[in-house]
């Protein structure tokens, strides 16, 4: 009988009573005080008033309920409703305080938020096995010195010399990629091809969605076989996913290529996961697609080099199979009368390991590394701010639990209390996480740069990314719920309930300092991280480019990829382009072969009349083909003699213009103009000298360049660019215009003014100010909140001893220092190893910074001294305070 | 009943005398209580509903719901068989007891036992 009485009490509908009981307790108490006299408003004043706390009179009647040794018999069932009201208990208490709750889940959401889309991202790059067969025996064969980090790719003769060794592979395989012209039902756009031997898809144990893969015998006749496996994207992005697609036909680089398959949708590309290939095709059509240029370009065109992968035959080990392998290069090398650097051969590298290639994953794991860290401290932020913070209301709150045990409550489920209403807390922060997370991924992903490649990141739900939360989760609540929960219950019960306050050095109070410190070292990190990005930021916005982004758009098209000859390419883009310059606004417009940043042509330079000593390379220049107009429409300086012009013909002489700096590297101390070079088996007169622009990336160094006219030496590929005060919208429909009317048949691809073009090669560097800037940020906010409360609450809590030292004689001012002294020293000691850590994390990412340096006076200087003048404040303010309390009245205090 | 405590004995007992005349709500039995002690003793809600939930617990009282004189609604406690033998007892064994201590408190004069040194 006493058992099933036992068990009804545990029923939260028992709760529900209660709560109906303080409420008619209210009601009646309302009515008897209006009976007495009162107007309604003021009876239910007063009767809130002189009630106890709601929710403690329940506390405590249910304390009374839930004895010790009843629960310590409790059942599985009994248990399961006391975690039911324990979790109500939470929301209740949530209720109370939202704002605390408010700050509290979304320092956590944003913590959290940070570590899933990064882990994310590690997780694409570098834990994700590879979607192959038994990927454990599958490796990358790179060429490269022993022991270093390989990053060369093989030439195709190697890999034929090494398809002749014999037992140590199962199979083998290469490929490589190529970004070219796809012109289907969509229309025509850039798009990322892989080439690849036929064997490649059984190799990797890849089968095709849709389809077939290609034929041992596709792929040995050069320019046969144009077939095409599309990738699964591409083939739902362009085709609806039409399983009637088998046959139909796709123009890559002008060729049409019939489609054979479809791959797997796991499959994103043969190299990495995080660019997406659209189409793949036989190895044999890679050489007609690259050369998507005329055939002046497909001379100068080096052999192709490929990259292989390889599965090993069972039995055989990495290392016994490079010693199998390596000398192969050499081999090849030697025959076609090549030297060769000792040491220089085939180098395996396990796939598995293998994120894009073995020298950038190098880089990538660092930036992870930062990144990870840099996450992990913002979740470590939150949580110590918020065991503050729960440390703090506990204190407010240790006479009610106080009471609570005095009742008999036991410490266990006060702390089972505490403890629900951090992980309720925690639970709810990591829930908003994981979306956050999920939802700042997709939005960098959205804001690609147009580089004819497109990035994915597989953000569907992963058991590692799930998992990998619900720890972190579980690990912040834990972290600011128990250890709070356990240093409040702690505390005895009799001095608590007398009021006094904690006078001696407490567990809790080194508990507290600790979390001071953590909490100062934590956000000097993040700050000093931060602001690194912010300077590089600012550093990397006043580099300039050589030319003037502002006013000006660019148009890509392709001559190869229409059916216009290639001599009539040269007499066209000049009919477009003075088409488009006598549009109304149009100051300029010029045609280039290629646009300063991301990629460059380069070619070999010799000057007459002087000799190379043996053995050295010929000196090389990074070169344009431009018409008249270009210099003008990008805006680079003149500095002396004149620009490639319109009379520059295939029929005149031969000239060069060229930068400030390939003038003073092939003619130092010399006037270059006027003098000779050799370039493309032609000599070339130098008659103009221009200013130096940036070739590749923006903190780059100048490199040599020259601009060669394109009437003599024509290309494929073909840039427009315009410069007007019109408007970009305006330009670009000018230049579309001029080109419709005048090639029709030519598509254009790549729109983008220059400004646009500038800031994707900034993308990187602004896409890590921009979130270490908002970590920052928050690191400032959480890191001032919480400095403030924590040192100003353990000052304010010291009233009493105050008091007791200037009644005993102590100056206001010995108090003052004294305080301070006491409460910021756990503040420098965390600044102070929190720089310290600043400085190593700092230099993992040297090479991501623009014109700043890791160690930056600076940020080393201004970041503590921000943080370290908050909890001077902080503690400044109650320590006045206390200091010109009237002692008696400071004794007297709580 | 927790005899071995006096205060939470003494709080019980007050309550259990409260409901003799029979069932009050909780609001009640602490106007009573503070009535009838002139204010010495004022419950506080906490106190009052954890004693009152602790004797229902033990079946000395049972609470009903119900309607007051002026129609509201209030959770009435009424004695039970079990609760008005217990309260026959205490009452008993605490007048006993008070009475015990009244008289030694009451008494004047030293009552001359023979001590040390006598």
């Amino acid at each position: 009988m006493r058992r099933i009485f036992r068990t009804r009490d545990y029923r939260p509908q028992a709760d529900a009573d209660l709560d109906d009981e303080i409420r008619s307790h209210l009601e009646l108490k309302i009515e008897d005080l209006m009976a007495q006299g009162m107007s309604e408003e003021e009876a239910a004043a007063e009767a809130r008033r002189s009630f106890t706390d709601p929710c403690q009179a329940k506390d405590r009647a249910r304390a009374a309920t839930y004895t010790r040794s009843r629960l310590r018999r409790r059942s599985f069932l009994d248990r399961c409703s006391v975690f039911a009201r324990d979790f109500r208990y939470a929301l209740r208490r949530m209720g109370m305080s939202p704002g605390f709750t408010f700050v509290a889940i979304l320092s956590l959401t944003i913590g959290v938020g940070a570590n899933t889309a990064v882990f994310s991202v590690v997780n694409e790059l570098f834990l994700k096995p590879p979607p192959f067969q038994n990927p454990a025996d599958l490796v990358q064969v790179w060429v490269g010195m022993p022991k270093a980090r390989p990053s060369s790719d093989a030439q195709w003769t190697e890999f034929e010399g090494l398809q002749e060794v014999d037992g140590v592979f199962a199979g083998m395989g290469a490929y490589d990629g190529i970004i070219a012209g796809i012109r289907d039902p969509l229309g025509t756009r850039s798009g990322f091809v892989e080439a690849m031997t036929p064997n490649l898809f059984s190799v990797l144990g890849v089968e095709p969605a849709l389809g077939r893969a290609f034929l041992s015998d596709e792929g040995s006749d050069p320019g046969g076989n144009p077939l095409a496996i599309l990738g699964h994207r591409y083939w739902v992005e362009t085709f609806g996913g039409d399983g009637d697609v088998l046959g139909k036909s796709i123009q890559i680089s002008g060729i049409p290529h019939t489609i054979v398959g479809v791959a797997p949708p796991e499959l994103s590309a043969l190299q990495t996961r995080t660019i997406v290939t659209d189409v793949f095709v036989p190895m044999s059509m890679a050489p007609l697609i690259a050369s998507k240029a005329g055939p002046e370009d497909a001379v100068q065109a080096p052999p192709r080099s490929v990259k292989i992968v390889a599965r090993l035959a069972p039995g055989v080990t990495l290392e016994a199979a490079e010693a199998r392998i390596s000398g192969v290069v050499r081999d090849v090398r030697d025959a076609a009368g090549r030297t060769t650097r000792d040491g220089w051969g085939f180098r395996l590298w396990p796939l598995e390991r293998q994120a894009i290639e073995p020298s950038i994953d190098a880089g990538l794991l660092k930036l992870a590394v930062f990144l990870m860290a840099v996450a992990g401290l913002v979740v470590l932020l939150s949580c110590t701010n918020l065991a503050n913070l729960f440390l703090a209301k506990g204190v407010s709150r240790r006479k009610e639990l106080a009471l609570r045990l005095a009742l008999g409550s036991g410490r266990g489920r006060l702390v089972g209390q505490l403890f629900t209403e951090a992980v309720l807390l925690s639970a709810l922060g990591g829930l908003g996480g994981f979306f956050l997370g999920r939802w700042t991924l997709d939005l960098l992903l959205r804001f690609q740069p147009e580089v004819g490649v497109t990035f994915a990141l597989d953000t569907s739900a992963d058991p590692r990314v799930l998992s990998f939360t619900l720890v972190l989760v579980g690990l912040a609540g834990f972290v600011f719920g128990l250890v709070p929960a356990l240093a409040v219950t702690r505390s005895e019960i009799t001095p608590a309930l007398n009021g006094a306050s904690a006078g001696h050095r407490s567990r809790r109070q080194w508990l507290r300092g600790g979390l001071v410190a953590v909490q100062m070292g934590v956000s000097v990190m993040l700050l000093t991280g931060s602001s690194l990005f912010f300077r590089s930021f600012h550093e990397a916005n006043t580099i300039d480019p050589g030319f003037r982004p502002k006013d000006a758009v660019s148009v890509q098209t392709v001559m190869g990829m229409s059916n216009i000859p290639p001599s009539e390419w040269s007499r066209l883009s000049s009919d477009i382009r003075s088409q488009a310059a006598s549009a109304p606004g149009v100051q300029a417009v010029g045609v280039s072969d290629a646009l300063p940043l991301f990629g460059r042509n380069t070619v070999s330079v010799g000057i007459p009349g002087r000799d190379l000593p043996a053995g050295t390379r010929a000196p090389w220049a990074t070169r344009y083909r431009v018409s008249e107009g270009y210099r003008e429409a990008m805006g680079i300086p003149l500095v002396v003699g004149r620009d490639i012009l319109e009379s520059d013909r295939k029929e005149t002489d031969p000239v060069v213009v060229v930068s400030q700096s390939a003038a003073q590297r092939f003619w130092p101390g010399e006037r270059a103009l006027g003098k000779e070079m050799v370039a493309n088996q032609a000599s070339y007169r130098v008659v103009g000298v221009v200013g130096d622009v940036t070739v590749k990336f923006l903190s780059d160094p100048p490199e040599p360049t020259c601009y060669f006219p394109l009437a003599q030496w024509p290309a494929s590929e073909l840039f427009f660019v315009a410069r007007g005060s019109v408007g970009t919208g305006e330009m670009v429909a000018t230049l579309r215009q001029a080109i419709a009317e005048v090639a029709p048949d030519l598509q254009v691809l790549q729109v983008q003014t220059l400004e646009d073009r500038v800031g994707i090669n900034l993308y990187p560097v602004r896409l890590a100010a921009v979130y270490l800037g908002t970590f920052g940020l928050m690191a400032l906010i959480l890191a001032a909140v919480g400095l403030y409360g924590v040192v100003s609450l353990s000052v304010s809590r010291r009233v009493r001893e105050v008091g007791i030292r200037m009644s005993i004689g102590a100056d206001a001012g010995n108090v003052v220092v004294m305080v301070l002294r006491d409460s910021l020293g756990p503040v420098f000691v965390g600044g102070a190893i929190g720089l310290g850590l600043a400085t190593a994390l700092a230099n993992l990412i040297r090479s991501f910074l623009f014109g700043v340096q890791p160690v930056d006076p600076l940020t080393l200087v201004s970041v503590p001294l921000l943080l370290g003048s908050v909890a001077v404040v902080a503690a400044f303010v109650p320590a006045r305070r206390a200091s010109r309390m009237n002692p008696v009245e400071a004794l007297r205090k709580e | 009943m927790a005899g071995s405590n006096l205060f939470t004995g003494t709080l019980d007992l007050l309550m259990l005398q409260t409901l003799k005349w029979g069932p009050k709500h909780g609001y009640g039995i602490g106007r009573w209580i503070a009535g009838q002690t002139n204010g010495a003793v004022d419950l506080d809600e906490g106190a009052l509903y954890s004693a009152l939930h602790r004797l229902e617990k033990k079946g000395y009282i049972a609470g009903e719901w119900g309607e007051t004189d002026t129609g509201r609604r209030a959770r009435f406690y009424a004695l039970t068989k079990k609760g008005g033998k217990v309260l026959q007892k205490e009452a008993a064994r605490w007048e006993e007891h008070a009475g015990a201590v009244f008289a030694v408190l009451r008494y004047s004069e030293d009552p001359g036992f023979p001590g040390r040194g006598d």
